[in-house]
């Protein structure tokens, strides 16, 4: 097994200068909060970001001194430095978190920062309720950018290149080519988030402000619950999540931002262009549609039976809205955590849990196993079930729509049912660990672990300020994974055994 | 100026006919939702 090839200094050069890159762009990010605690003169805040941002501009001009090369990306060093940047990310990210105080440890930092650039949506920030507006603003901002992809949102605009942008946009697990150009489609992508910014704002504002918040209060909540909402990312400005609003509107608008984030923007495309067959007879909408009817008719169901709700209208605003909160992957929460555990019965939880393993769409900002594998996976059973039953002489050829009708192939059921076990694999991962520790019931610890990995964020109440370190270092590694959905992470774990046992050139 | 004008308006009428596709989908579904919900209830009453 000498065949793989060991990286020279030149490839490492060209992976830290596009790290350097990346950095250069969260740096950037994170000056907007910086204005926003000047201009809200909370001054420990300010030098926070300031220290943070200013340590991601040093690093990024030393890489762009030091390092800065034309050579052009593989396929390889944009998987390693995809998976990298969100590592390196979220551990820049995190040092405004460190210096403010508010968590126990850095690793708890770091926790935070990764739930929001992979738009998880756990919190383990201490007494969330008083934190400084634009520590609040920050939390919510790095769920946007994850959400829109940190890597491509900084390199289209850093980066001349379809060629080099392509290569990290599928490395970010974001591979529906909507346009031929990869630049145009992040800038189509940028265009719909920077649309439904000024809709949606608006929207929640008008809700805010009918549920009797004052105009200034409204729009602070509008923008971040709107980060929060269309990038299925699952932060609140307040502890109580959604339930802190008790407003019908509110949740209302909320419930259609999360379904919009929810839906591939390749669909955003096809309706943009006036073409709603393309979603009528997409696979994916097929897939989610039957997967969140059947969901939902358990959930509920689970919860009459179980006496938790008697009307249609608490089952549609408790249930039905946790179970768009839970596939569009958000985790916003209308209820307390604990309450699936004391309140809901077996059935609803039960549902829960499959919906958020399944999540939303894939090249969306939904996170989870993705409607698309599933029902890839559901085409080759019922293909392999075909070509049992009918002649061996006969010739079976099972296709399906994505926009265009395909046939499945061999290799693409593979490749989808090798994504949906890897997910399988990290549930019960992030499970037993949690089980090891003696603190956690099964369910708990397969609830949390479940939403951990699909980046979804509804907590049943594993994940808190004082949680063990052991296990808040695991759930980071599972939002890590889940996020870039394993193919970056294998190839940069092939890539560090390459640079240990690959052969040289000479 | 009319061809920029025009570029406007097909800028905004593009971002409103999807935006307000996007919207009424989500509407659709939650108001499948609040008809199941409906439906459940009655059943299991």
């Amino acid at each position: 097994m000498r065949m793989v090839l060991r990286p020279g200094p030149d490839d490492l050069k060209l992976i830290g200068y596009y790290l350097g890159k990346v950095l250069f762009g969260l740096g950037l990010v994170i000056l907007i909060p910086a204005i926003v605690a000047l201009s809200a003169r909370e001054w420990n805040a300010a030098t926070a970001f300031i220290i943070g941002s200013s340590l991601c501009l040093i690093v990024a001009g030393l890489s762009e001194a030091l390092l800065a090369t034309k050579r052009s990306l593989t396929w390889a060093h944009g998987m390693v430095i995809v998976a990298v940047a969100w590592l390196v990310g979220a551990i820049f990210a995190a040092v405004p978190f460190m210096l403010s105080g508010r968590f126990e440890t850095p690793l708890a930092a770091i926790f935070e920062a990764m739930s929001a650039l992979t738009t998880t949506g756990m919190s383990v920030i201490h007494d969330l309720d008083h934190t400084p507006l634009s520590e609040d603003f920050y939390r919510h901002l790095l769920q946007f950018a994850g959400g829109q992809g940190i890597v491509i949102v900084v390199l289209s605009l850093f980066v001349s290149g379809g060629a080099q942008a392509g290569t990290l946009y599928a490395a970010e697990a974001r591979d529906e080519r909507i346009l031929p150009n990869f630049i145009r489609t992040a800038r189509f992508i940028f265009a719909v988030a920077g649309t439904f910014l000024v809709v949606g704002t608006l929207a929640l504002f008008g809700a805010l402000t009918f549920a009797g918040f004052t105009p200034s209060r409204a729009l602070y909540h509008a923008i971040n619950l709107f980060f929060a909402s269309f990038d299925t990312g699952g932060f609140s400005p307040m502890q109580a999540s959604m339930a802190y609003y008790h407003s019908f509107s509110v949740e209302l608008v909320v419930m259609v931002l999360m379904i919009a984030g929810t839906l591939s923007f390749g669909l955003h495309f096809a309706l943009w262009r006036g073409d709603p067959k393309n979603l009528l007879r997409h696979l994916e909408t097929r897939t989610l549609a039957v997967t969140s009817t059947l969901f939902f008719a358990t959930l509920a169901t689970g919860l009459v039976l179980a006496g938790t709700y008697d009307s249609a209208t608490a089952v549609f605003r408790k249930g039905f809205f946790t179970l768009i909160s839970a596939m569009s992957s958000t985790g916003h929460q209308v209820n307390a955590g604990v309450t699936y555990l004391t309140d809901w019965g077996v059935l609803a939880p039960a549902a829960l849990v499959g919906a958020m393993a399944i999540g939303g769409m894939a090249s969306s900002t939904a996170g989870g196993i993705k409607a698309i594998r599933v029902g890839l996976a559901f085409k080759a059973l019922t293909h392999d079930i075909r070509r049992i039953l009918l002649p061996e002489s006969a010739i079976t050829v099972t296709t399906y729509s994505t926009g265009r009708r395909q046939v499945l192939r061999d290799a693409t059921a593979r490749s989808a049912m090798t994504v949906l076990l890897l997910f399988i694999v990290t549930y019960l991962i992030g499970t037993v660990t949690a089980l090891l520790y003696g603190e956690y019931a099964l369910t708990e610890a397969l609830f949390e672990a479940v939403s951990v990995g699909s980046n979804i964020g509804v907590s049943i109440g594993v994940v808190d300020p004082l949680m063990p370190q052991g296990l808040m270092a695991v759930y980071t590694v599972m939002m890590w994974l889940g996020r870039l959905e394993y193919v970056a992470v294998f190839a940069l774990v092939g890539y560090l055994f390459a640079i240990a046992r690959g052969r040289t050139n000479a | 100026m009319k061809s920029q004008r025009d570029a406007l308006r097909a800028f905004f009428t593009e971002r409103a006919r999807g935006v307000a596709a996007i919207i009424a989908l989500a509407f659709a579904v939650s108001a499948v939702g609040l008809a199941m919900s409906a439906l459940i209830v009655w059943l299991l009453a």
